[in-house]
């Protein structure tokens, strides 16, 4: 798959770029406007992570010209956290998905991922892992093709691992992610460890061949048998 | 002390020592002039009277019963020699028309008769008594001095008021600026040049202190702002890294440290920016939020995140509070003042919240009151403050009711804190 990312930040870009590289991405950067409004009209991409503040134009600009012109590329909007109005004009022009700064590169690669599988085999938003498969939009899980029922914490405790495979997570971080903000000063992470208990009886008792592992008492990582 | 008073006492102590002062020498220079008056007479009287008595006419008539009264007698030369200069002295003399002591001016002299006999003249003539006329002079000071008095409050309360409403209406106007409220620009209706000058003093110094708050606000803005992404960087480097399977438990667990850390850094960062950004009011959207839903939803959201402290809670809404505002920085209010009651409360403890149409009030029990001035200020730290917590909560709550013109208050009673939100008038 060939990925141009339009990003004006250096470093964030080269992180970026790397980790897409090291996941066997074709990659190619453009760190501005005219930049990559000449890379989109000459060379065709599988799916575009487009920043939506540029030097010399909006993102969203890009992305208007993008649909015009009819370019069936995949475009996924990258803006600053809590730009609320970034996510729902990006997608309203047609982004396919909106992921906010700062992300985590493992979810990034799962987004491009579940994007371009949405675009070949229509109407597929799961993600995968082993053979368990969560759809981000309807909620539901399947282990092996059979629906297993998760309550609302445990489904988004798998939706954030299964966005990032084989990944060590923090479980401070997993806990905000599905918690909220507010969980910094917890006292314990009792709260976690009972969902996660619940979690992985329920994934296990399915037949799952995919488990959340424990790493070294500081976090998670979700790994295939 | 006020001005008016402050001048009012000045006035009164400068027209005192004034008035003490002109009635001495009035006095004084009163009582010399009719001193001077009456011996000119004296004068006259007994160069009459020697002229009269070497002439050898016949002496007018004097006794006691006149006003004035002579008496001459011989005396020797030596007596005449040693006492040979006109003498002038004062005395109190029996009037027997008047039938009391009065008291005379006297005068005496020598002169020499055709025969060379020496004769003394002793002259005297009723005068003023000084006391009569030191008090009568003290009296009509005092009453000038009260009527001036008077004159002066007067003066100077009409006076120096209305000469002074510009330095009112700036003072107003300064104390409602330190109050935090936006009152416009200084008041200037004044023609005085003083007034004008400290006007433009205060307008002056007023937005310079403005500018550097707004710089400053920016900065840190800014800052907060440019730190985001190099932090993203190396949090998303440290989760590369961390991918690596070749690392030893060792090195996994000292990275998985080191993002920890970086996390509360970007963790605080965001929060000095949401702060800046309540400040500069980006928050336009507004939208009808009911507290009482949100409240529910912090403490279901806390309970289970504190679930093993074990606290009591509950709930009191005797009607909900709703107001329009941003339903983001609601939310953040709301779960600032659970959560900081749900962090701060002991094992056991317990947690309330009483809501009513007009605002609510988070309280928890604790071991000691908190500094109600500093409490809402940034960076106030608590000895109960678990790691990660970045200080900036209830300056965040604050900031945001602030935006919102809501009012927000600490305070302790019965051993417990108690933060209430509320509509400006509760």
């Amino acid at each position: 798959m060939k990925i141009l990312i339009v990003e004006d930040e250096a470093a964030l870009m080269d992180l970026t770029a790397a980790a897409l590289r090291k996941e066997g991405f074709v990659v190619e950067t453009a760190m501005d406007y005219a930049t990559a409004e000449e890379k989109l009209s000459v060379y065709g991409y599988d799916c575009v992570l487009l920043d939506v503040m540029l030097p010399g134009g909006s993102g969203l600009d890009l992305l208007r010209k993008l649909k015009k012109e009819g370019n069936r590329t995949n475009v996924i909007i990258v803006s600053a956290k809590g730009s609320i109005d970034d996510k729902v004009n990006g997608l309203g022009l047609g982004a396919d998905d909106y992921l906010a700064k700062p992300f985590h590169v493992a979810e990034l690669v799962a987004r491009i991922r579940s994007v371009a599988r949405r675009s070949t085999n229509a109407g597929d938003f799961a993600f995968r892992a082993g053979n368990v498969s969560l759809e981000p939009d309807t909620g539901m899980v399947t282990v092996d093709g059979k629906e297993i029922h998760l309550l609302k914490k445990e489904f988004d405790i798998l939706a954030y691992f299964i966005q990032r495979p084989g990944h060590i997570v923090d479980k401070t971080v997993m806990a905000e992610a599905v918690w909220g903000d507010h969980i910094d000063q917890a006292d314990d992470f009792q709260f976690v460890y009972a969902q996660m208990k619940n979690l992985r009886r329920k994934l296990s008792a399915a037949g799952a061949d995919i488990e959340i592992k424990s790493v070294y008492g500081f976090g998670y990582k979700l790994v295939e048998k | 002390m006020k001005l008016v008073t402050k001048i009012i006492l000045g006035l009164s102590a400068s027209v005192l020592i004034a008035l003490g002062l002109w009635g001495v020498v009035f006095y004084f220079s009163l009582v010399g002039e009719l001193t001077e008056e009456i011996d000119e007479t004296l004068a006259d009287y007994s160069n009459d009277i020697i002229v009269w008595s070497l002439a050898g006419e016949p002496l007018p008539y004097s006794d006691a019963v006149a006003y004035n009264t002579f008496e001459i007698r011989e005396v020797t030369p030596e007596y005449a020699a040693a006492n040979n200069r006109i003498r002038y002295w004062e005395s109190v003399t029996y009037i027997q028309s008047q039938d009391e002591d009065v008291p005379a001016r006297n005068r005496s002299c020598i002169f020499r008769d055709a025969d060379d006999r020496y004769h003394e003249l002793i002259v005297s003539v009723p005068t003023i008594e000084r006391d009569s006329v030191s008090e009568h002079i003290v009296k009509w000071t005092v009453i000038l001095y009260v009527v001036l008095l008077m004159a002066i409050v007067g003066i100077d309360l009409t006076v120096v008021r209305s000469n002074l409403r510009p330095l009112d209406e700036l003072l107003g106007w300064l104390d409602s600026y330190s109050r935090g409220e936006k009152p416009g620009p200084v008041p200037v209706d004044s023609r005085v040049v003083e007034f004008r000058r400290l006007s433009a003093a205060a307008q002056e110094a007023v937005d310079r202190l403005e500018g550097q708050n707004e710089e400053q606000r920016a900065f840190i803005g800014n800052v907060s702002h440019e730190l985001q992404t190099p932090l993203a960087v190396c949090i998303g480097r440290i989760e590369m890294l961390l991918a690596d399977p070749a690392l030893t438990e060792h090195q996994t667990v000292e990275l998985m440290k080191l993002a920890r850390s970086l996390r509360d850094v970007s963790r605080l960062n965001s929060t000095l920016l949401m702060l800046h950004r309540i400040d500069n009011d980006r928050f336009p959207e507004s939208e009808r939020v009911d507290f009482s839903e949100l409240v529910e939803e912090g403490i279901g959201l806390y309970s289970e995140i504190y679930s093993t402290k074990a606290l009591a809670v509950e709930v009191d809404v005797s009607g909900p509070f709703v107001r329009d505002m941003n339903m983001q920085l609601a939310r953040m209010l709301v779960n600032n003042l659970i959560k900081n009651a749900f962090v701060h409360s002991r094992n056991g403890g317990d947690v309330a919240v009483t809501m009513s149409p007009s605002g609510f009030t988070v309280s928890n029990a604790g071991d000691e009151p908190l500094d109600g001035n500093l409490v809402f200020t940034r960076f106030y730290r608590q000895s109960s403050d678990k790691a990660g917590s970045t200080g900036l909560g209830l300056a965040l709550a604050y900031s945001i009711c602030r935006s919102y013109s809501l009012d927000i208050s600490y305070g302790w009673a019965d051993g417990r804190h108690r933060f209430s939100v509320g509509s400006a008038s509760v």
